[in-house]
């Protein structure tokens, strides 16, 4: 199964909708979980925001932080920060210490950094995840990936918006 | 299908590029980049940098070049690091696809806000301190000698020890080769050779001889043309279109339709917008179809006046010393406005299964090969952005990018290469407009006729609201209140309030060079001058006494300079008014003194003293031509500009109604340049917000009569 995670801002949207598809669901059900109390520790991943960088250390956990071993797809020009498109995966095995457990995607300048994270069960066959984010800046996107052993890769990708651009960043 | 057929006639402009292309020259000028033209000979030492064997320099520039010179000052900042020889230095835009599939090393392509240089400058002059450290380190590896004993200058290495040199030309290829250093030494500004002088702009030649392409001159092969025409109420979408009728006209290829236009292809734009003419086209005109200027005017006035409004600053208690002084009180308001550039918006495009290909007259070529990949549902790595000279751009032609998307929707439908060219009518309608603004100031002064309180109340379309919504928090959008900011905000006033209602209408709003600066400037600076003149105090001096410390030390220095320059001190000459302004704005500090005289119903600007700080003034020919530009397309403004509304729909269709300044009512400029050094401030717009209400200070001193609204052309004061 592969779960699909989404602002915690369109989960909670979606948790007061009647009529809630499978997908909200199991939003809402990534955003509890990012809400729940995880360890503190571990590197920020160089992660723009105090924000961010604590919410990377929470999720890391404090295991060793490695980097690639994620295939992260999003566009390095978007024109406005609306709905960004976003693809991870992560080429790991099905068991064993490397298995990835859970799957993290950080918008380092936005006001709510964690925009997704996604817990792989035992029998997640697939480690991907796809969905479109919205963009407070141009910023990096953080992937981080969890692994059973406690490893934690990490990659990031700098995406420019250039509708931002007009904007004095000092002025906001 | 009819074939376009050959032209039959060359234009001036074709005939001068293929005049120059036969005589051995550049083919194209540098000014089209594109599959046609070679690949830069030369080796390139790091992505800025390429030197011929020849010593000649060329400097990539990731920025566009809209008149405003960054094609000569953007590769002088590298060139004071790289030590070249300036005679040998051109410019060339980095291309596109290029600089995406080297995962952005031109960094932003983004030009606007006055930042070409303050947010390149430091990767710049690194690029040539780097590039500087290569070829020293390979003419030492040459020589055998320490690299420190080296020097460059001039586009030579020597070794004074040894007396031996050797060219760039012939040190690039070894350079290239090289690690870049980890870290480069910039220069001290005082050793500076370069940046401070004025120097002659690299394009004006090329322009003299008309070789530069703009939109509006590009030709490929098999192109054809396209007309359009918009729902002329925004929000409104297209009903029906008479497709038949047009489809057997001559010349007519094809029509393409969207939600809210419909566009006529044709072999050629003559045939195309005439066939769009008689065109039976429908409009559902939305639910906007009712909205004039008189319901905006009576939506904002309901802001001043809302008991609601997000609170900006809050300096003291600005409503308790309100609720008991004897209270000043003006109410200020600014109309919406268009670019109107002189090329009307156009793009040339071309799509095809696995490629698009734009030519833009961008001010931002990333943004414009974004929204082609976006249209064309093809892929960044398919795009190629080929950027043209820009007839104007003001802001019209970087954040939005609906030209572009739309030349490339119709180039698709098409299947053949298509270039858009909007009337000027669709220009002045379907703009991205200054937003309209209000302003109720209310203040009390304390004994020494200083403002003891002042509460300022703006109401506005916000732009971010339409395009950034997270931006704007609470209601909250500090852009909109640009120049009453506490960064840009520097008089000492003890209790200050500044709050926003935020009133957005259906009109489409956008960046207008400088922004919401402009109105506020107009807004701010002449209810100083109202304070000032009821505290019966020379309006000069009484900014100076607001001005004070850190906070306002380079706001009161440019002041200074241009009541210094003016000659302030004296009576203006006889039967001449004169009024003062300061604005700080885009990191640039910028004060005007104008001077005018008043005939019967007509004022006449003759002379405008501007002085300005920019920190360090990297072309001080450029600035002054840059403060000249700012003036004409302000004072067009403040004369002219106005666009209405009725029916949902912009009323201005051409420049007869929406007029430009004219070469008779241009003034004097007298621009000094106080560069304090320390900090890097942009050129392109600080000079436009003090126009006006230096302006309508004067008009006040003559006349005794207060401006609170623009333009002057509304109060009878500007002889058409």
């Amino acid at each position: 199964v592969t779960r699909r995670g989404a602002s915690r801002r369109r989960a909670a949207t979606a948790r007061r909708r009647p009529g809630l598809s499978r997908r909200s669901v199991l939003a809402g059900a990534a955003a509890g979980l990012a809400a729940g109390p995880l360890a503190l520790g571990a590197g920020a991943a160089g992660a723009q925001s105090a924000a961010a960088a604590e919410a990377i250390r929470t999720f890391v956990g404090g295991g060793p932080l490695v980097e690639g071993g994620i295939v992260l797809d999003v566009p390095m020009l978007a024109e406005t920060g609306n709905a960004v498109p976003l693809a991870v995966s992560v080429p790991a095995p099905d068991a064993g210490p490397e298995r990835i457990v859970a799957l993290a995607i950080v918008l380092d300048r936005n006001p709510e950094p964690v925009a997704a994270l996604v817990r792989f069960g035992p029998a997640a066959g697939e480690r991907r995840v796809a969905t479109r984010l919205r963009f407070f800046a141009r910023q990096n996107v953080i992937a981080l990936a969890k692994q059973a052993d406690g490893r934690c890769r990490v990659a990031r990708r700098p995406v420019e918006i250039t509708l931002a651009a007009c904007v004095d960043e000092e002025q906001i | 299908m009819n074939a376009i057929r050959p032209k039959s006639t060359l234009s001036r402009r074709l005939f001068l590029v293929a005049g120059t292309a036969a005589g051995g020259g550049l083919a194209l000028g540098f000014h089209l980049p594109g599959p046609a033209r070679a690949a830069t000979r030369g080796t390139e030492v790091n992505a800025w940098i390429v030197i011929q064997p020849d010593d000649a320099v060329i400097l990539r520039v990731a920025r566009s070049e809209m008149g405003q010179g960054t094609f000569t000052a953007a590769p002088m900042l590298i060139a004071e690091e790289l030590e070249c020889d300036w005679a040998k230095v051109r410019a060339e835009y980095a291309p596109l696809a290029e600089h995406l599939r080297r995962n952005r090393v031109w960094r932003s392509t983004s030009t606007g806000g006055s930042r070409s240089i303050r947010e390149s400058q430091s990767y710049l002059r690194e690029a040539g301190a780097a590039a500087r450290a290569m070829l020293v380190a390979a003419a030492a590896a040459k020589w055998g000698v320490p690299a420190g004993e080296c020097r460059a200058a001039k586009s030579v290495v020597s070794h004074p020890a040894s007396n031996r040199s050797a060219r760039y030309g012939e040190l690039a290829e070894a350079a290239a080769k090289l690690a870049p250093p980890a870290a480069v030494k910039l220069k001290d500004p005082k050793d500076w050779t370069l940046i401070g002088k004025p120097t002659r702009r690299l394009d004006v030649a090329d322009k003299v001889l008309a070789k530069p392409i703009y939109a509006m001159d590009v030709r490929v092969p098999n192109m054809a043309y396209a007309a359009i025409r918009h729902c002329p109420t925004f929000g409104g979408t297209l009903k029906s279109h008479d497709e038949a009728a047009v489809r057997g006209q001559r010349g007519v290829v094809r029509v393409v339709a969207d939600k809210d236009w419909v566009a006529v292809v044709a072999d050629s734009y003559w045939r195309a917008e005439q066939a769009l003419a008689t065109m039976k086209i429908e409009w559902d005109r939305g639910p906007n179809a009712a909205v004039s200027s008189a319901s905006i005017r009576a939506f904002l006035k309901a802001g001043i006046e809302s008991n609601e409004a997000a609170l900006g600053t809050n300096t003291g208690d600005a409503l308790a010393v309100l609720a008991k002084g004897k209270v000043i009180e003006a109410e200020y308001e600014a109309p919406f406005l268009n670019h109107a550039t002189m090329e009307p918006m156009t793009a040339t495009a071309h799509v095809t299964a696995d490629r698009v290909e734009v030519w833009a007259p961008t001010q931002s070529a990333e943004a414009t090969a974004a929204a082609a990949a976006a249209a064309s549902g093809l892929p960044l790595g398919a795009v190629e952005v080929h950027r043209t000279m820009l007839g104007g751009g003001f802001g019209r032609r970087g954040a939005f990018q609906d030209w572009a998307r739309e030349a490339v929707i119709i180039a698709k439908a098409a299947g053949r290469p298509v270039k858009l060219i909007w009337s000027r009518e669709e220009d002045m309608r379907q703009g991205r407009y200054r937003p309209v603004s209000m302003v109720r100031h209310r203040a009390v002064l304390g004994a020494d006729g200083l403002p003891e309180a002042w509460w300022v109340r703006v109401a506005g379309q916000s732009i971010l609201n339409a395009v950034f919504p997270d931006r704007v928090r609470g209601g909250l959008d500090m852009h909109f209140l640009s120049g009453f900011d506490p960064e840009e905000f520097r008089y000492a006033v003890p209790n200050f309030r500044l709050d926003y209602a935020m009133r957005n209408t259906h009109v489409p709003v956008g960046f207008w060079r400088a922004v919401n600066h402009t109105q506020n400037a107009f807004f701010r600076e002449c209810f100083i001058d109202e304070m000032a003149h009821a505290a019966k105090q020379d309006p000069y001096q009484y900014r100076r006494r607001l001005l004070v410390g850190e906070k306002g030390k380079r706001d009161l220095a440019v002041l200074d300079a241009a009541a210094k320059h003016a000659g302030w001190d004296k009576p203006a000459p006889a039967g001449t008014f004169r009024g003062i302004a300061v604005q700080n704005a885009y990191g640039s500090h910028c004060a005007h003194v104008v001077e005018i005289a008043m005939s019967e119903g007509d004022v006449r600007v003759l002379r405008v003293v501007s002085a300005i700080d920019p920190g360090y003034a990297v072309n001080p020919a450029t600035i002054e031509m840059q403060t000249e530009s700012c003036i004409v397309y302000a004072l067009t403004a403040a004369l002219y500009g106005e666009i209405t509304i009725k029916d949902g729909a912009v009323e201005q269709g051409n420049f007869h109604d929406y007029p430009m300044l004219k070469i008779d009512r241009m003034p004097k400029v007298e621009t000094v340049i106080v560069p304090s050094g320390g900090f890097w401030g942009g050129v392109g717009e600080p000079a436009l917000p003090p126009l006006a209400p230096a302006l309508a200070n004067a008009i006040f001193a003559a006349t005794g009569k207060r401006i609170r609204s623009l333009p002057l052309a509304r109060h009878g004061l500007v002889k058409t």
